[in-house]
């Protein structure tokens, strides 16, 4: 499992935060959560506020994030960065009719465009690290994919999107054991330790490890200093969680019930922003394809968006 | 599913004290039905062996019962009848076992509460004692207390007082009593009172009678006030919960019926009192097993046998009792009971 290569992508995903510059991605491992929908109000409102900030769909397979601000699909895409068509990133970012605020469409339409070679991949994870704005905000698609999970591990905050449903919490947790252990491939360890890892994974399951948690207490049984990088690894997941069309006010407490539980069973934190309610305004700028923080800038939708942002750093 | 807590009330369901109010406890309902709510919602996936259904089931009879006002009086007439009858047998017996009662079956917080409730009564109040036999009157009360309490019957304990035997002094005594080996003939474990009540024991064993201190020294459990508020608490509680039933059950012994007569019973007879005490006597278990798995009452099991319906309580505990004997018996609490209430509806006098 874990190659040659892994060592550009650990440099790739350890070389972030430059230029103080902030890498926001919105995931969540399920579709219809409104991950593009929080995305692109984001970015907005950072715009609005003064903020330069640059939309990234990563949605390869089923890009629409210039559909939330209510744009024609872009001529330039991510498919012609990749396939080198043009050199720069810069020169596929999109105008969205917003000062402040650039889009980078997804690849659409294009033939194994919507998996990037690792190579590709890591070219794009790179110039995207050097976009010259306060904010990049990457709109994830769905699933466990390893592109999908390489950009979120990227970012300076992962912000996973949950609606109050079994299936997208259940999602979630997948996610969260993806993304670990994908993140577990960067982490600089010794050699025996990396097989001990490789060879649990391979069998996952099959050694009664079923969460984060299991393996970083096996790893630290037969290796204490293993043992305490992946634990300090796991405290320094920068997990963040939004609930999303939160509809009565039980539902409220889920967020904090769900970040208890991810700490209390997989050992990893992951703070919780906020709550979007569920909003008659969202739909409404939804279909008229406009965000719903220009179109209704005071809906407690818009208000809840903005705090998110608020929550971590954004505004 | 009235008793499935074994001796937790329905006022311990809720979290509520015998004197709330309706809407204290419409609204204690609400917010604990939500907590479990939101809790399956959270864990479903990841914690194989919590009884959500189970739970919301406990609080919805528990809501149900005490909500209506007639029923209510009826549940309050009944579980006061059965506090009594538990003192008065603690008493003849000189308390022996006292403390087991208390802590058989109890989930959660209520128990370390009974508990210190019983021992500190007699430790930490000047109490009027004349001799030894009131002395001994004296800490029948406070465990009678504490199984009235249980029970959820805070209000009982003032009776019993009126009623105790023994002559008052005037005498009070200044030294706090120590509770002596006749008192507890079976202290519980500590590590099995921490495996029930989910609470640490601060030391393994304290010398009876040594400076009054109780037998059981309990740490009162972690109530640091979590960051995360009400409903990481929620998590935790129900997941300590779960660990407490499961404690308890992993030391019932199980009955299993003989399978053939159940078969049988399925094709033709259905579950009635007779065909229930013949799956019993084919799992091994008497009576006195049964009631002790499901507390209940041995005059109310012989009742189920024999059919006799008059001798049973309203409608609402015979189907607890029923899913309680179905389930020590490991069949369907549903099935038995959908059956056993099929004849009792039949009966002119019942249904």
């Amino acid at each position: 499992m874990f190659s040659q290569t892994d060592t550009q992508l650990s440099t790739q995903l350890g070389a972030t935060g430059g230029q103080g510059q902030s890498i926001i991605a919105i995931g969540g491992g399920k579709g219809g959560i409104g991950k593009s929908l929080i995305a692109a109000n984001l970015g907005v409102h950072l715009a609005t506020n003064g903020r330069s900030a640059v939309l990234v769909d990563a949605d390869f397979g089923g890009s629409n994030l210039h559909t939330c601000i209510g744009i024609r699909p872009p001529e330039v895409t991510l498919s012609d960065f990749v396939n080198r068509k043009v050199k720069l990133l810069e020169d596929v970012v999109s105008d969205t009719g917003i000062p402040g605020l650039g889009l980078i469409s997804g690849a659409l339409d294009v033939l194994g465009a919507a998996n990037p070679k690792y190579t590709q991949k890591l070219r794009l994870l790179r110039e995207i690290a050097r976009l010259d704005v306060d904010y990049v905000i990457v709109d994830l698609g769905g699933g466990t994919g390893f592109n999908t999970l390489d950009f979120f591990l990227i970012a300076d905050h992962g912000i996973l999107t949950v609606v109050p449903e079994p299936t997208s919490i259940e999602n979630t947790y997948r996610f969260i054991k993806a993304a670990y252990y994908r993140r577990l491939k960067t982490v600089k360890l010794g050699g025996n330790t990396k097989s001990l890892i490789d060879e649990v994974m391979r069998e996952e399951g099959g050694r009664g490890l079923k969460t984060p948690a299991d393996l970083v207490t096996f790893v630290g049984e037969k290796d204490p200093d293993a043992g305490d990088i992946l634990r300090k690894e796991m405290s320094a997941f920068p997990l963040k969680l939004v609930v999303n069309q939160v509809r009565c006010p039980e539902e409220h407490q889920l967020g904090a019930s769900i970040s208890a539980a991810c700490k209390k069973y997989f050992g990893v934190p992951m703070e919780f922003l906020g709550s979007i309610p569920y909003d008659d305004s969202v739909w409404q700028s939804v279909r008229k394809k406009k965000p719903v923080v220009l179109e209704h800038p005071h809906s407690e939708a818009s208000l809840s968006i903005k705090n998110v942002a608020k929550s971590v750093g954004m505004n | 599913m009235v008793f499935s807590v074994g001796s937790r009330s329905l006022y311990d369901v809720l979290e509520l004290e015998p004197t709330a109010s309706v809407e204290a406890l419409e609204s204690s309902y609400k917010r604990l039905m939500s907590e479990v709510e939101n809790a399956e919602l959270v864990l479903y996936t990841i914690e194989d062996d919590v009884d959500f259904a189970g739970q919301k089931a406990e609080l919805q009879m528990a809501y149900e019962v005490l909500t209506n006002r007639e029923k209510r009086a009826e549940y309050d007439r009944y579980v006061g009848g059965k506090a009594r009858n538990a003192t008065a047998n603690m008493m003849a017996a000189g308390l022996q076992g006292a403390t087991r009662r208390v802590d058989v079956g109890e989930g959660g917080a209520s128990t370390p509460r009974s508990v210190r409730g019983a021992a500190s009564v007699s430790m930490r109040e000047p109490l009027s004692c004349a001799d030894s036999k009131s002395e001994i009157g004296i800490r029948a009360k406070a465990a009678a207390d504490a199984v009235a309490k249980s029970y959820g019957l805070r209000a009982l304990a003032p009776d019993i007082r009126d009623e105790e035997p023994a002559p008052r002094s005037n005498k009070v005594l200044k030294e706090p009593v120590p509770l002596s080996n006749t008192v507890l003939k079976e202290p519980v474990p500590p590590e099995e009172m921490a495996a029930v009540s989910g609470v640490g024991v601060q030391e393994q064993k304290t010398p009876l009678g040594e400076k009054g201190t109780a037998p059981i020294a309990i740490r009162s459990s972690e109530k640091k006030p979590n960051k995360l508020g009400a409903s990481v608490s929620a998590v935790d509680r129900i997941s300590k919960r779960f660990q407490a039933f499961k404690s308890i059950d992993s030391k019932a012994r199980t009955y299993r019926p003989d399978l053939e007569l159940l078969e049988q019973i399925r094709g033709t007879e259905g579950f009635d009192g007779s065909t229930l005490m013949r799956l019993r006597q084919s799992s091994g278990a008497s009576i006195d097993d049964i009631a002790e798995i499901t507390k209940i009452n041995k005059r109310y099991l012989n009742a189920i046998e024999q059919n006799d319906l008059n001798v049973l309580p309203p409608k609402v505990y015979v189907q607890g009792f029923i899913r309680q004997f179905a389930q020590a018996l490991q069949l369907s609490p549903q099935e038995v009971s959908a059956s056993y209430m099929e004849l009792y509806k039949s009966h002119p006098n019942k249904g």
